[in-house]
């Protein structure tokens, strides 16, 4: 160790900006595998590489039974690094104790890129402080730092032959993406053991390591073959009770897969010692009478409240706008159709809803807002509604004439249309009965949604029966039209959102193709206001065309997507993609979560984010206290999130979560009201202390 | 006849590897200490009892020596009654082994506080509590029962400088055990060198 200090000394003496490039310690050499020159546009794969002394030997990132991984802290630099990608690891027996690691060499690998980063025009320069344990009998720890600097090209990276080959050797044995040979099954765990039941779907059977050494010990197991499968049976350490989930490394030859082993359903048969116990008992009760009644009221309620949100509001205005001028009758008329609009889409919805679910699909509520082709269809209906308000065009007649005008079939639809835009708004009350209408019978679920439209559509119906009440609405008058003008532009707004929703779900492309759809209906609009009989016939042609072939290239696009990573909302500062290993370590480790179950399409998860979470008071807050704060990001179906809801009775975002400090008496997560302050989030800390 | 060799090696792998559980009572001993007495674990009974496995040598060991925190725990707990015990199992002629009279220098070196060094030469008492390095802290309450198995605290590093961010498990289980409050981790994956057992 004062060797390496000394060299450190030495060497920041010689070059005082640079830290060195490979570090000599005891029984280990440190050094770089990097390009020669970095590419400035595609991201590359760096290693770490240790040369160790024979006999020596460090450790993967469960070092077994005594030990410790390396630590890789990236400091600064232009660049952005990815997690450490661990080589497979071998049994190394150390007396009367196993540590998995690594002997003679081994690399960790990066992946690192340039590119959208402020300052990637420079050379790169990156600094790592490295920390180590390299043990024979006796160990010896390493804590250094030690830096990169590469040239940064536009072309590809430019490689030393003899180095990439070494990169590529360590690259090939760390942890494949794509689908492992084989399926692990949970066969038993008890205090002592743990059986896994491994089917190989191709080749040979797996080595298998446990990944988190907490729960499962590093021994290898005992292999048994039980008729077509084979049987692992682990021993694990006493008393440190059960996980959801374990994760192992799968090791064949020179290829090696990680594979999750769902404990959830043992853990919780097991009933003590289960890391998150989520308030099952309120579902155990919600058969009850009394239970259903006060989850028939919050839907009613939320209903209602749900007319005041942000995506109902202008719908709300203009069939407020439209009965003004009518006779009582023929208000009390629209309104009866607009609340059956409500309550046929909300049947309809809610039988689609439990018809999937009985046909095993993880869904929830808002999923009609997962489909791109939902989305695409909403843009379309904003934008011509906007158009119209704007006077644009007159519709006349024609089947557009969705929100405002009087007719029967205007009513009703202004009911179905507040419905699918009232989705992405779940708000207080909502959560709650809309999560047990996930888990109840059909009956009461069906109960639970048309309680939900009747709360919806209720205010306006009171209103055009109750004369007192209507007689505080303002009298008609020119102002209506200035009204209605000035609505086109929430509508506008929502024509926006709506795109950046499809652009999450879709990528740039969807994006381009919504727009372009847009342009081609305004021309075509444009085109028909001419008097010519065959300029008219093209401006329909130009508009059905238009629509006919973008919604025919939302599964192009989704295909080409769903290869690449889909960019997701989650990569804003500190907030880690969901991950429910993670918060059981953390939670073990008696750190406080923080969870944000959200989606592009929630206006209300949204809103929370850029007004309370984001906000540099509130990641004050999660730093001060060190909370791992989590975003679990529902924009497109996610079957891990729904059954995340799932657990804590939630079927719709947001669902804020949190787990204080310390472990026993945060076995019970709590969740957040669905419209948070920031106060809100000080109090969870400021009570504790 | 395979099969029964692997039976009885198993066997006697298990027998090998009983460990002091939380929940269960813990493992009796009775063996020499630096004092140059016996000590044996009944005569603790109606005490708080803390085993802290030991190598003077081992980095990590010297992460919780070199930087005062064990000698700050010891000072407090044994300030309140508890019996603190640090055990070295270091086997003859590996590293940390030390006869009675080192073992005291070192500890009036490092202002240790413990109660007393007991010394496991032989390994006895280090495989019946399933220590497996050092530090690797068990926790037993006035009944005999174990009510903490595990690390000292919840960061593997061997800097010195993360004491200060680290939850302690010691104290937090003692401070809760000892007021009577559920403990809120009964056994943790503990860090460090592995036990220098005779091999």
């Amino acid at each position: 160790m004062k060797t390496v200090v000394s060299l450190l000394v030495f060497v920041s003496f010689c070059f005082p900006a640079l830290a060195a490039e490979s570090i000599k310690a005891p029984h280990v050499n440190i050094s770089w595998l990097a390009p020669e020159k970095l590419s400035r546009i595609s991201p590359d794969t760096i290693g770490i590489k240790f040369n160790i002394d024979p006999e020596w030997h460090i450790y993967w990132k469960n070092s077994g039974d005594s030990g410790a991984p390396p630590k890789f802290n990236f400091k600064s630099g232009n660049y952005t690094v990815g997690p450490a990608q661990w080589p497979i690891p071998k049994r190394i027996s150390v007396g009367h104790l196993v540590n998995l690691g690594y002997e003679r060499e081994t690399a960790f690998l990066f992946q690192i890129a340039a590119g959208d980063v402020p300052g990637a025009n420079s050379d790169l320069n990156l600094t790592l402080d490295l920390e180590w344990l390299v043990c024979k009998e006796e160990c010896i720890p390493g804590i250094t730092e030690i830096s990169l600097s590469r040239p940064l090209i536009d072309g590809d990276s430019v490689w030393a032959t003899a180095i990439k080959k070494q990169r590529d050797h360590f690259a090939s044995q760390t942890p494949r993406a794509d689908e492992s040979p084989w399926d692990l099954k949970l066969v038993e765990k008890t205090d002592e053991k743990l059986v896994v039941s491994v089917e190989v779907k191709s080749g040979s059977s797996p080595d298998l390591f446990p990944i988190d050494g907490e729960y499962v010990n590093p021994q290898s197991p005992k292999v048994e073959n039980v008729g077509e499968e084979t049987q692992y049976s682990f021993s694990v350490p006493a008393g440190r009770g059960s996980p959801s989930k374990l994760s192992f490394l799968g090791v064949r030859g020179d290829e090696s897969w990680e594979q999750d082993i769902d404990l959830a359903a043992v853990v919780n048969s097991i009933a003590s010692g289960s890391a998150i116990s989520s308030s099952r008992s309120s579902s155990d009760n919600s058969a009850d009478q009394a239970s259903l009644v006060s989850l028939l009221l919050f839907a009613f309620l939320g209903g209602i409240i749900l007319n005041l949100m942000p995506c109902v509001l202008p719908v709300l205005s203009i069939k407020f706008l439209s009965i003004l001028k009518t006779s009582i009758a023929e208000r009390r008329k629209e309104s009866l159709l607009y609340l059956a609009g409500i309550l046929t889409t909300f049947f309809i919805l809610g039988s689609v809803f439990l018809g999937l679910r009985s046909a095993g699909a993880a869904i929830g509520w808002g999923f009609q807002l997962q489909s791109p082709y939902i989305i695409l269809f909403l843009i379309l209906l904003f934008w011509l509604m906007a158009l119209n308000f704007l006077d644009v065009f007159e519709f006349g007649d024609s089947i557009m004439n969705v929100a405002g005008n009087m007719n029967s079939a205007g009513s009703f639809s202004t009911g179905v249309l507040a419905v699918f835009v009232a989705a992405p708004c779940t708000g207080p009350f909502m959560g709650t009965a809309l999560g047990a209408a996930a888990t109840l019978p059909a009956a009461p679920a069906l109960g639970i949604f048309l309680s939900l439209g009747l709360g919806l559509g209720i205010p306006f119906v009171l209103v055009s029966f109750i004369p007192s009440l209507f007689k505080l609405m303002p009298k008609p008058g020119a102002w209506m039209d200035r009204l209605k003008q000035f609505l086109a532009f929430p509508l506008i707004g929502t024509v926006i959102w709506l795109m950046w929703v499809l652009g999450i779900q879709l990528g740039s492309d969807g994006w381009l193709l919504a727009c372009t759809l847009l342009l081609l209906i305004a021309l075509s609009f444009w085109l028909g206001k001419t008097a010519s009989r065959v300029v008219k016939v093209v401006a329909i042609v130009v508009a059905l065309v238009s629509i006919g072939a973008s919604f025919m290239a939302v599964p192009k696009v989704q295909k080409s997507i769903s290869t690449s990573a889909v960019t997701t909302t989650t990569n804003s500062s500190g907030w880690v993609k969901y991950d429910r290993a993670q918060i059981d370590q953390a939670r073990a480790r008696g750190q406080a979560v923080f969870v944000d179950f959200t989606a592009a399409w929630c206006i209300t998860c949204q809103l929370n984010k850029k007004a309370v979470l984001e906000t540099r008071a509130a990641q004050k807050v999660f730093q001060d206290n060190d909370v791992l704060v989590m975003r679990a990001d529902w924009t497109n179906q996610d079957p891990v999130i729904t059954k995340a809801l799932a657990e804590f009775n939630r079927n719709s975002v947001p669902v804020y979560l949190f787990y204080g400090k310390g472990t026993s008496k945060s076995a019970e997560a709590q969740i957040l009201p669905q419209i948070l302050t920031i106060s809100m989030i000080e109090n969870l800390f400021n009570k504790k202390e | 006849m395979k099969a029964l060799v692997f039976l009885s090696l198993f066997v006697a792998g298990s027998i090998a590897m009983a460990e002091a559980v939380p929940g269960k009572p813990a493992p009796a001993f009775e063996t020499s200490a630096a004092d140059g007495k016996t000590h044996k674990l009944s005569e603790y009974a109606g005490k708080w009892v803390v085993m802290e496995w030991y190598n003077k040598d081992c980095p990590y060991v010297k992460k919780h020596y070199g930087s005062n925190n064990m000698q700050e725990l010891q000072k407090t707990y044994t300030g309140k009654g508890v019996v603190w015990l640090s055990v070295n199992s270091s086997a003859k002629g590996k590293e940390g082994y030390t006869d009675a009279a080192e073992a005291v220098k070192v500890a009036k070196d490092t202002k240790s506080n413990a109660t007393a060094v007991l010394l496991d030469p032989t390994g006895v008492v280090g495989k019946a509590y399933g220590a497996k390095t050092t530090p690797h802290m068990f926790i037993i309450d006035p009944k005999g029962t174990v009510v903490y198995a595990g690390a000292i605290d919840d960061n593997n590093s061997s800097d010195p400088g993360v004491i200060v961010k680290s939850k302690n498990y010691v104290s937090t289980t003692l401070d809760a055990a000892m007021a009577g409050k559920k403990v809120e981790m009964a056994a943790t994956k503990p860090y460090g060198c592995g036990t220098k057992y005779a091999n």
